[in-house]
């Protein structure tokens, strides 16, 4: 467990480091909300969800 | 709404909170020290910060204010390197803080006492932005003009008295509080549900602010990610400086580890403490957007309060509320954190000299108080430059400075006291350089120089003329690394001290210690804990038990008096071990000793054995040879001996040579066992062979004038001819020399074996002898003493069984294996 | 001279009482250590000639037995057991002589005229 833990670490250090500057996004996105809120919360919920399932029965 | 109206809410909240406290502390206890109410606890981490101070950065810096609830999500997911590495040294050391951790394993007192001193004054901008957040939002609800701080300070002492009443009721703080935690807890669920009730109601009342602010080109910077490197170095420094500030804040040690009831709480929290950071943000932004279209003059602080106003009174106090949640759960748990950290490393020493620790207690409680009128202080120096996010921040960055000293004591074995106190201090020096006195000369209180440096290079917001980036990210990264280069270096360079010497006492003497210092509970507590456990680990039970209560450097100071040096633990731990590969040696050896002894006893028994045999043998041999030799002998003397005696003599003669050769033979079977020939396995009619040994013992049969009844089925097995030609000739022997006047044998099948009988009518063998009679050189009447051993063993080895039937007479059968004839349909 | 001999081997008893009687002796044959005590308690024997290994009561019980006084017999002890063992509690039971299996018919006969030359 204490690699998968590990794993889920650099996973979310990844999608949280992203450089989304870099990444052509428009104030305007899907559902009429900006995209880079839709991706920051989008990308903590799936942590969330990943670290839900790995702890969930240690 | 009116200040009286507001007052009383908020009093009316704080004695709700109490009688909460109350309940955690009486029969809500279980409740208190359940998963979710400690995963909720974690949530002191979001203050007014959160409540207030977020929506006011989400307005005026965009996704800026997100990095602080990510850096805990990620240092959460790494728990079972972390927490929970931590929760084994807390429960083990009765640690309280983190400077209990620096001293425990860095082990120099000023080390602690530095550390305590860092953490208050690092803390006050923090403790102070919870007063200011509370000033604020009542001024700003009641409308009046009054002055912040005629109504911060009531709060500070009213905030006080409940971290008074609530954190320090004993002595020992390693000890649950329960009302507390729970307490916290409740204020964690009521800062949620008010800041998602205040969004969802503005947007209800307000519409939705998206589709206006992209129109707005002012607005672009908060609906696009950070940029620029500047932009990129502040989110992933703020990251990494949010889940340092996790990590270290007094606060969250103490709910996290010192609260802590189970462990395995931890794997619950991992997610559901982020999970309720990602909650609380969720409104943040709406609320921004709206804050901004709505109340473009207003201090973005304050938007929430204002957008709660605008859909209605309720609201408001609601919001209102929501804050003080916030506000008052980080300042009753930092401030009851701080005061242990006061106590424990700063007076507790000081009282120790003055011989005043009893009264620990209620310096402690004085701490509190001191505390709070210091950041009450601090408040009114240098509050108002700052947004209330900026002033956490700084706060964040002194507290980060723990983390080299701390992560690296934790992994490497290298790191040593000294480079711990210089990365220390290095990295206090740099953030007071940077961060701390520039606020305070914003402020005014200082010169300017503070805020320009007597050099361009030395630029406290800028050192080495960097620009570009922002005070805290800069501040964060200048004082860190020179912390971490310090701490690291220096480590390198001094060694590792040799380990601290233990010390070993009576229990007797320790618990009376324990008794004088804090008192006759705890003193029971320690006599049956430490029972019948050797002096040394007592001694360490005994330190750690004071060193929570008044510090682990006076807990060190008091054992002086009644313990004495015991040999190095590493000493100790050395010889130990090597006794017990000494004790594993002799162990092995006397192993080998008596597995010697009884292979050698084995031998001597054989040897006996062989011995035996060849007496017994011999012995037999020589009374049928002493006949016939002296039968020969008056043979060959008497020529002219009558007929009648001649042919006596000569049949004597025979009969002894037979018997000769007869034993002879038999030895020569037992060798032959003994040597272990194998088995010539071959298709056998029983029948033929049981009529051949008659044949066989036919000439014996008649001179001694038995009959030989018989009864022979037919039955074929796979088995050795001659072992078994050998046991029936054996038997027929043994029962034609005892026999009165019949021999039986007989031959069937019996289950799954073929069953020999050998019958005479002969005396039988006297019950006594019954057991021995298959035994080798029980030698009765005329045998050999060898003839039924070797039938037995011939018959074992052929895979049957012998044995003597009870009853009149001598009855022997024995039994022999059949072989499941393959054709046979019904099988065996 | 009377002749008393215990041996419980019927090999060994037909032989010695055909040179026993040959020699002129009169010989009385015994299986076992009951039977030989019998006949010694009925009436005085010049000699017995014992065999150690008997049935029931050994050779050294009968030794030890043996009726006292002036009717007491000479014992020539043989045996197939040869031990320096038996031979001394043989002699130390009160035997005369010890002869071990197995033995030549020229030595024992010589052997046992030796010993009643005494008497």
């Amino acid at each position: 467990m204490k690699e998968k833990a590990f794993t889920l670490f650099l996973l979310a250090l990844f999608l949280f480091f992203l450089p989304l500057a870099l990444f052509p996004l428009s104030p305007l996105g899907p559902l009429g909300l900006p995209p880079v809120y839709l991706y920051l919360f989008g990308a903590w919920g799936l942590v969330l969800l990943l670290s839900y399932l790995l702890f969930r029965k240690p | 709404m009116s200040p009286l109206f507001l007052l009383l809410g908020l009093f009316l909240y704080l004695g709700l909170l109490f009688l909460v406290a109350l309940f955690g502390e009486g029969r809500g206890r279980a409740w208190a020290q359940s998963p979710w109410v400690y995963a909720l606890s974690l949530a002191v981490y979001a203050t007014a910060w959160t409540f207030f101070g977020s929506v006011g950065r989400a307005a005026t810096q965009g996704a800026t204010f997100l990095p602080v609830y990510l850096g805990p999500t990620l240092v959460l997911l790494l728990w079972p390197f972390l927490h929970g590495k931590l929760l084994e040294l807390a429960r083990l050391h009765r640690l309280t803080s983190w400077a209990d951790y620096l001293f425990l394993r860095y082990g120099h007192a000023p080390l602690g006492f530095l550390t305590a001193l860092f953490l208050v004054v690092g803390l006050l901008p923090y403790l102070a932005l919870q007063l200011k957040a509370i000033a604020q939002a009542f001024l700003f609800l009641s409308g009046e003009e009054a002055p912040l701080a005629d109504v911060a300070l009531p709060t500070t002492l009213l905030l006080a008295l409940f971290a008074i009443l609530f954190g320090t009721r004993r002595l020992d703080p390693s000890e649950r509080h329960e009302g507390l935690v729970l307490a916290v807890a409740f204020e964690s669920v009521v800062k949620l549900l008010a800041l998602l009730l205040v969004g969802g109601a503005a947007l209800l009342a307000l519409g939705n602010p998206f589709p206006k602010a992209m129109e707005r080109p002012e607005f672009l910077p908060l609906l696009l990610p950070p940029e620029g490197a500047s932009g990129y170095l502040a989110w992933v420094s703020l990251t990494v400086l949010s889940g340092l500030a996790f990590l270290f804040l007094p606060r969250q040690f103490h709910v996290s580890v010192v609260e802590n009831v189970n462990p395995r709480h931890l794997a619950l929290a991992a997610w559901a403490f982020p999970l309720y950071l990602l909650l609380i943000n969720l409104p943040v932004v709406p609320l921004a957007l709206l804050g901004r279209l709505h109340f473009p003059q207003e201090n973005p602080d304050l938007y929430v309060l204002a957008l709660a106003q605008e859909a209605g009174p309720g609201l408001a106090l609601l919001a209102f509320l929501g804050g003080v949640s916030a506000a008052t759960a980080m300042v009753i748990v930092e401030s009851l954190a701080l005061s242990i950290l006061v106590s424990n490393h700063l007076l507790s020493p000081l009282l120790l000299r003055a011989k005043a620790l009893g009264s620990l207690l209620l310096w402690r409680r004085l701490s509190i108080l001191l505390v709070m009128l210091l950041a009450y202080l601090y408040f009114r120096l240098a509050g108002e430059a700052y947004a209330l996010v900026g002033m956490g921040l700084i706060s964040f960055v002194a507290v980060a400075q723990l983390a080299p000293a701390a992560l690296l004591g934790l992994y490497w074995k290298g790191a040593t006291w000294q480079g711990a106190l210089a990365g220390l201090l290095g990295g206090m020096l740099l953030w007071a350089y940077t961060l701390f006195l520039p606020a305070l000369a914003r402020s005014g209180w200082l010169p300017g120089v503070f805020l320009e440096g007597p050099h361009p290079w030395l630029r406290p917001e800028g050192l080495l003329g960097l620009e570009g980036l922002d005070p805290v990210t800069h501040g964060f990264l200048a004082s860190l690394l020179v912390n971490l280069a310090l701490t690291l270096g220096v480590s390198l360079y001094t060694r590792r001290e040799a380990p601290k010497e233990g010390r070993t006492g009576e229990v007797a003497a320790l618990s009376a210690l324990i008794g004088r210092v804090l008192g006759p509970e705890a003193e029971e507590g320690f006599q049956r804990e430490a029972q019948g456990l050797p002096g040394p680990q007592a001694a360490a039970r005994a330190e750690a038990l004071l060193a929570g209560s008044v510090g682990p450097a006076t807990a060190r100071l008091l054992l002086l008096s009644v313990t004495e040096r015991a040999p190095s633990e590493a000493l100790v731990e050395e010889a130990a071990r090597e006794s017990r590969e000494v004790r594993a040696y002799a162990r092995a050896l006397e192993e080998a000793r008596r597995e010697l002894a009884e292979a050698y006893e084995r031998l001597k028994a054989q040897d006996q054995a062989k011995d035996e045999l060849l007496a017994a043998v011999s012995h037999e041999l020589k009374t049928p040879l002493t006949s016939v030799r002296a039968l020969a002998e008056i043979l060959e003397a008497h020529p002219d001996l009558p007929e009648e005696e001649r042919r006596r003599f000569t049949g004597l003669l025979a009969k002894e040579a037979a018997r000769l050769s007869r034993l002879v033979e038999e030895v020569l079977a037992y060798a032959r066992l003994q040597a272990g020939l194998p088995l010539r396995l071959e298709p056998t009619s029983l029948k033929t062979l049981a009529e051949e040994a008659l044949a066989l013992a036919k000439p014996l049969a008649l001179e001694k004038g038995v009959r030989m009844e018989v009864h022979l089925e037919e039955v074929q097995t796979l088995t050795d001819r001659d072992r078994v030609l050998q046991v029936l000739l054996n038997l027929l022997h043994n029962a034609l020399r005892h026999a009165q006047s019949r021999v039986y044998l007989e031959l069937g099948r019996e289950g799954k074996e073929a069953l020999f009988r050998v019958r005479d009518d002969g005396p039988g063998v006297p019950e006594a002898l019954r057991p021995l009679v298959f035994e080798p050189f029980q030698s009765f009447a005329g045998g050999t003493g060898l003839g039924l051993y070797l039938a037995r063993r011939l018959v074992e080895s052929l895979g049957g069984r012998i044995f003597l039937e009870a009853g009149e007479g001598a009855s022997f059968a024995f039994t022999l294996p059949l072989e499941v004839d393959r054709a046979d349909p019904g099988g065996g | 001279m009377r002749i008393l001999v215990v041996d419980d081997e019927e090999s060994i008893l037909v032989p010695l009482e055909f040179l026993l009687r040959k020699a002129g002796h009169e010989v009385a044959l015994a299986k076992t250590g009951e039977e030989a005590l019998g006949f010694l308690a009925k009436s005085p024997f010049d000699l017995v000639v014992l065999d150690l290994m008997l049935p029931g009561m050994d050779g050294f019980a009968v030794l030890e037995r043996l009726p006292q006084g002036p009717t007491k017999p000479k014992v020539l002890v043989l045996t197939a057991r040869g031990r320096e063992a038996d031979q001394a509690k043989a002699l130390a039971l009160g035997a005369a002589a010890f002869m071990a299996k197995p033995f030549g018919i020229g030595d024992l006969l010589a052997q046992v005229e030796r010993l009643l030359e005494g008497k």
